[in-house]
């Protein structure tokens, strides 16, 4: 009996486990490219679930981003378009095309020679508010339900990063200075300038509350929302450093270009640095993986232990292109032949995922962006 | 028997004597008090020190009396007490009232005095100056749509008033190249002049210019007394 009990209970919390695997097992992959095309995948069985064409493509030949929330994947293009779509089938729900605000030509400011574009854009969802910032200065929050502008706040600068919500402030990043507004009034609640010789394009990256940048010479500082300084790191020798491929972990952060820099979280100190590559190849990517880090480059995925030191490669038949995005232990990137990989944290096995994917070959950057639940 | 008065007077004596030791003493310590009642430090004060003082108190005494002697070797710094520039006044407005012995509110016929005794005479007439398109973009960028819904509203445009040329300011950052300090109003073509319409929209600013742009006017609190603009506000809001 005693062990007929113990059999069970040992039988009852292995399909516990079992379940609990499953639950956070990712099933779907969503995926847009600098052609501007949604995907959407069953990560299971490799099927296509819907495909959302892009359109306008000689304008909107840059990756703008999407967010993912219960229902939608509310995606920006770049011009100026914000399309939701019903996440399961992929029917446009809701869409509205953003141009200049009724009152710009009060403030005057001058974007007489700048293309009205959303560069980088996801946008954020937050209350059933669409919040994002365009090329002529302004920062908006529309009512997702009635599609009226709640505020707008106007600036002189051309805004080419994402805002980024901490608590009820909107941070964004305005190349020489950071500005934040009250994300219900719209009015400005405090900003500061960074340093003249930092300027900083970048998104902002927001970890735990708190805000990493990276500047154009590779300052990358640490702060708190009311820009209390934590640390700073200045790094040398790299190129083509962008948030865009920075990585945040519980320990540390990785960033670069041609070589790899990794910096502890709590100190802003120096863990190691490795050269990637010489020339003629691109940092693409930094993703998570149990022992250091996966990275890919335009022509190689490689990985990298605890130390910075290579441990593996994996040369690519076609480059690939944009980000290396991590779910279900197995790495997804989408290389220039129109074909999403997957391959294994050991870099072995490399497998087709997806034939097909729409490559605009007149893009401008080479970037996806991918998001798995 | 005799022995019983030699014992009396003696007792006596001895009070006689205590008695004017006792006053004598407090005449004393009367004097040395009004001799030292400028010092902080008085006799008096030391005794009740000594008797009173805990260990701790007396380590607060020595603290103090070190930042106080630290303070002294300061050189002399001198607290200067900076008056807050007013806001303009019209004062026409109760001019009918005083000639006509009218009820005026307490404590408003001595601001007007006081108004009207302010110097302005040392105020110039500033040659770089915004435009009323350069004040009311200025004034929009500061307060972004809190204002330019209210301008909507109202369908009503800024205008700047006369320019008083302001002292340039010295604050960390950008450095200034122009300051002028002017009284503003809002008009439109239905009421004519509006003032400040509402909050937060004042009547009266400074405009600055930085040397990073320098042909940007930007917004900043008023940093003098000015006189009340009768041109621009000839028409009263």
């Amino acid at each position: 009996m005693v062990r007929f009990s113990i059999l069970s209970l040992l039988i009852l919390s292995s399909l516990s486990c079992t379940k609990k695997e499953q639950d956070q097992a990712k099933k779907t992959l969503y995926l847009t490219t600098s052609a501007n095309d949604v995907y959407a995948f069953n990560l299971a069985d490799k099927k296509l679930l819907w495909h959302a064409e892009a359109f306008n493509k000689a304008e909107n030949d840059e990756v703008n981003f999407f967010t993912v929330d219960e229902k939608h994947l509310t995606k920006a293009y770049i011009d100026g378009s914000i399309i939701q779509y019903d996440k399961k089938t992929g029917k446009k729900v809701w869409e509205i095309k953003d141009t200049d605000g009724p009152d710009a030509k009060l403030y005057n400011f001058d974007f007489n020679e700048v293309a009205f574009r959303l560069f980088y854009q996801y946008p954020l969802v937050v209350n059933g508010n669409i919040i994002f910032a365009n090329s002529h200065g302004e920062i908006k929050s529309i009512s997702m339900a009635t599609k009226k502008v709640n505020w707008v706040y106007h600036n002189p600068n051309i805004i080419y990063s994402s805002p980024k919500v901490v608590k009820n402030l909107v941070l964004v990043s305005l190349n020489g200075s950071m500005i934040a507004i009250d994300i219900k009034t719209g009015k400005k609640v405090s900003s500061v300038n960074y340093d003249e010789n930092e300027p900083v394009t970048n998104e902002m990256v927001i970890d735990g509350g708190n805000i990493f940048t990276l500047s154009q010479n590779n300052l990358l500082s640490y702060f708190t929302p009311e820009y209390n300084s934590i640390w700073d790191y200045k790094a040398d020798n790299t190129s083509q450093s962008s948030t865009h491929n920075i990585l945040i972990t519980d320990d540390a952060v990785y960033f670069g270009g041609s070589t790899l820099f990794a910096v502890d979280k709590e100190k802003g100190e120096l863990l190691w640095k490795t050269e990637l590559y010489k020339d003629d190849n691109a940092l693409l990517s930094v993703s998570k993986c149990d022992d250091g880090v996966m990275v890919s480059t335009r022509k190689e995925l490689l990985k990298l232990d605890d130390d910075g030191k290579i441990i593996a490669r994996k040369k690519l038949a076609s480059e690939a292109y944009g980000i290396l995005y991590l779910a279900n232990n197995n790495y997804y990137y989408v290389c220039q032949n129109g074909v999403i990989y997957s391959i294994d944290a050991g870099l072995q096995h490399e497998a087709v995922f997806y034939k097909g994917i729409n490559i605009d070959p007149e893009h401008r950057v080479d970037n996806t962006y991918m998001f798995a639940e | 028997m005799q022995s019983a008065h030699v014992k009396k007077s003696r007792i006596k004596k001895t009070l006689k004597i205590v008695g004017l030791s006792f006053i004598g003493l407090v005449i004393i310590i009367i004097g040395i008090e009004f001799m030292y009642k400028d010092s902080v430090e008085s006799p008096m004060y030391k005794v009740q020190q000594y008797l009173t003082y805990s260990k701790e108190d007396w380590a607060n005494y020595e603290n103090m009396k070190r930042m106080q002697a630290e303070a002294n070797t300061r050189p002399d710094m001198v607290d200067v007490l900076i008056e807050a520039p007013q806001s303009p006044e019209d004062t026409t407005i109760w001019t009918n009232a005083i000639k006509n012995k009218d009820f005026i509110p307490e404590g408003v016929l001595e601001d007007i005095n006081r108004y009207k005794k302010r110097d302005f005479s040392k105020l110039k007439i500033a040659e770089d100056k915004p435009s009323d398109d350069d004040a009311q973009q200025a004034i929009v960028r500061n307060y972004q749509n809190e204002v330019t819904s209210l301008l909507s509203k109202y369908k009503a445009h800024i205008k700047i008033g006369a320019c008083y040329a302001a002292p340039l300011q010295k604050l960390d950052g950008d450095t200034e190249i122009a300051r002028v300090t002017a009284m503003v109003s809002a008009f439109n073509k239905e009421q004519g002049n509006l003032g400040n319409i509402q909050a937060p929209l004042n009547v009266i600013y400074d405009f600055v210019k930085y040397q990073s742009d320098p042909t940007t006017w930007h917004l900043a609190d008023f940093s003098q007394s000015i006189p009340y603009d009768y041109v621009l506000n000839k028409d009263k809001w």
